[in-house]
């Protein structure tokens, strides 16, 4: 009796210790929901870099960082434009005073689309006057087209400092004439003088101009009846900061003032 | 002799172990896709695609309305300078002033020019706000009136903005808004600076 | 004494049914994301983006008005010559050449070109570069442009395509 006893008791007992029932449908269960993670992570990160190469195509702030150079421009001009032609004593600080508060209110109204812009310029105070050359430095293209397709036309040029001759040729179809400058001072080439000696449509063009410099000013119209003014007196750099949270740059620009 | 039969008195979940596999599968399966809003289109990157070309589109409206020749006025500033102040809504044909659509009173300038042919026929709507600054009390606000109102945009409208600087000899229309749009700085020539805004969504 | 053990091969009823419930949502989770997978295998993200890439270069880069502060106006000689002489797919050297400058050319993958010029109420001013395929992806991006000629006072809004394949 106590024998059989004692075997069942071990049968039992061992059953019990060596009990190696697993549980696969969970186990299973757990492991594929562990791969359908890692597989929908992994794809949804394919497919945000996917998006991310295309918003790159397109960014915003290039087109705001032109537009912020394109109005300084303009409002350096018209900042000029408008505090000599007033004239007085305080030309120079009246265009202080409008160009330091277009760079307030251009701030403000970029701080409301997340932009960071300031705009720093120069006066015109102890500076040279530009050079007849395209950009108005001294290395720039000394020979280049002022004007096209011109029906008439008044050349006022007046010359500070001069080294070598500097020409004004007007050229139409079959002529080139020319008009020599070798010394300072204000000259004024009329239409009636253009149209005394070549006839219109014709374009006028600087030729050495890096040899002086001083003011120009070339107003007239076209065939088209189009009327055009180009000037130079000065060539003031003015300098941009923008920045947002993706780019921030730093640009400064030669601007010709007065057009 | 003694007959033992093993009884075998384990009992078996094996059912309510296959029921709770499927339930952490499928729960699993749910939750990670509504995290990572996977559907079948969201591989493919043509909605992001759509919108950014919708804002070159804007953008290169915004360029041409732009452009200017020296001395000369951009469009998109004599379309401001001659602008009322009132807001105005397309109608299938023409910009019709808002609240009085019978009245016959339409909007006509280059902007609009550009905007039927360009939006308005090809299923665009499109709102064209102003934003300009107001000084009043020794502060600075910020205003925005709508000259083009088409409606509340949709989640995945598009924006795109353009400053024009306006100053004090450019006002000599008598229809500009000066109550509205007012001069920040009469001690210069500076007028105002107005924010173009052009929202666009497709319906 | 006997012991009889029990050794039926049997299934209990429970474990039947656990184990279909089971192997039935196996099953339909692998079928469901199989079907999420689709999508990604027609894709046309990359001649889409080239084509983003190529419309920008020639706007701003060959077509633009010289010593010109705006973006998008572009000069009607340039484009002249660029519809008729560099992207003139009958001169294969000029069109690979102009391949090359735009960044469709390299020794693994060469694309085409093809770029039409439409003005605002659909009709064609231009068409270069070869003819359409029918049976593969093409990228396409839409620009609008300001054209316009210094010399005759000529300006005019047209739409430019670039399609890329």
């Amino acid at each position: 009796m106590k024998m059989v006893v004692s075997m069942i008791n071990k049968m039992t007992t061992s059953k019990m210790i060596r009990n190696q029932d697993a549980q696969f449908m969970l186990l299973g269960a757990f492991i594929i929901a562990i791969g359908l993670t890692v597989v929908t992570i992994m794809l949804s990160s394919i497919i945000f870099e996917g998006n991310k190469a295309i918003m790159a195509g397109s960014d915003e702030s290039k087109t705001d960082m032109v537009n912020v150079m394109q109005m300084a421009q303009d409002e350096i001009r018209n900042a000029y434009r408008n505090s000599t032609t007033l004239g007085g004593d305080d030309t120079i600080n009246n265009f202080n005073i409008h160009m330091r508060e277009f760079g307030n209110y251009m701030s403000l109204i970029y701080a409301v689309h997340g932009e960071v812009v300031t705009v720093t310029w120069e006066d015109w105070n102890d500076k040279e006057y530009a050079y007849f050359t395209d950009n108005g430095a001294v290395n720039g293209m000394p020979d280049w087209i002022v004007a096209e397709n011109t029906q008439n036309s008044t050349i006022m040029v007046n010359i500070t400092n001069i080294s070598g001759p500097l020409n004004v040729n007007v050229i139409n179809a079959t002529k080139i004439w020319q008009k020599d400058f070798s010394f300072p001072g204000m000259s004024i080439i009329s239409d009636d003088d253009i149209k005394a000696n070549i006839n219109p449509p014709y374009s006028i063009k600087f030729i050495n101009g890096s040899n002086a410099n001083g003011k120009y000013s070339v107003t007239g119209n076209t065939v088209y009846g189009r009327n055009f003014i180009y000037a130079r007196d000065y060539v003031l750099n003015t300098t941009i900061t923008f920045s947002n949270s993706k780019v921030s740059a730093n640009v400064t620009v030669p601007i010709s003032v007065p057009w | 002799m003694v007959i033992f039969k093993k009884f075998d008195d384990k009992a078996q979940l094996h059912t309510l172990e296959g029921v709770a596999a499927a339930a952490l599968m499928l729960t699993v399966m749910i939750y990670i896709i509504d995290a990572t809003s996977m559907t079948p289109l969201t591989s493919s990157s043509s909605n992001m695609h759509m919108e950014s070309e919708l804002g070159m589109l804007g953008q290169d409206i915004l360029n041409n309305m732009n452009y200017a020749e020296p001395g000369y006025d951009s469009k998109l500033k004599s379309d401001i300078m001659n602008w009322n102040g009132n807001e105005y809504v397309w109608n299938g044909t023409n910009y019709a002033e808002k609240g009085a659509e019978d009245s016959g009173r339409e909007l006509k300038n280059n902007l609009t020019d550009i905007l039927a042919k360009v939006l308005a026929r090809k299923a665009i709507a499109h709102n064209v706000e102003m934003t300009y600054i107001s000084t009043s009390n020794n502060a600075t606000y910020l205003f925005s009136k709508n000259m083009i109102s088409n409606g509340d945009p949709s989640n995945n409208a598009i924006k795109i903005s353009r400053k024009i600087a306006l100053h004090d000899e450019d006002i000599n229309s008598t229809l500009f808004p000066s109550n509205l749009i007012g001069d920040i700085d009469p001690s210069t020539n500076l007028y105002n600076i107005i924010d173009v805004k052009i929202v666009m969504w497709r319906i | 004494m006997k012991i009889y053990k029990n050794d039926d091969a049997l299934m209990s009823i429970d474990y039947v049914a656990g184990i279909s419930i089971f192997l039935i949502t196996v099953i339909f989770v692998f079928q469901f994301m199989y079907g999420l997978f689709i999508p990604f295998n027609v894709n046309s993200d990359g001649v889409t983006l080239s084509a983003d890439r190529v419309s920008t270069v020639i706007i701003e880069r060959y077509l633009n008005v010289d010593k010109s502060k705006d973006v998008g106006t572009i000069d009607q000689g340039k484009l002249y010559y660029f519809n008729d002489v560099k992207l003139n797919s009958s001169n294969y050297t000029e069109y690979k050449k102009i391949l090359k400058e735009v960044g469709l050319f390299s020794t693994e993958i060469i694309y085409d070109l093809n770029m039409s010029v439409t003005r605002l109420d659909d009709s064609i001013m231009n068409q270069s570069g070869p003819s359409l395929p029918n049976d593969i992806d093409i990228g396409q991006t839409k620009r609008m442009v300001l054209i316009i000629n210094k010399s005759t006072d000529y300006n005019e809004t047209a739409f430019i395509e670039v399609r890329v394949w």
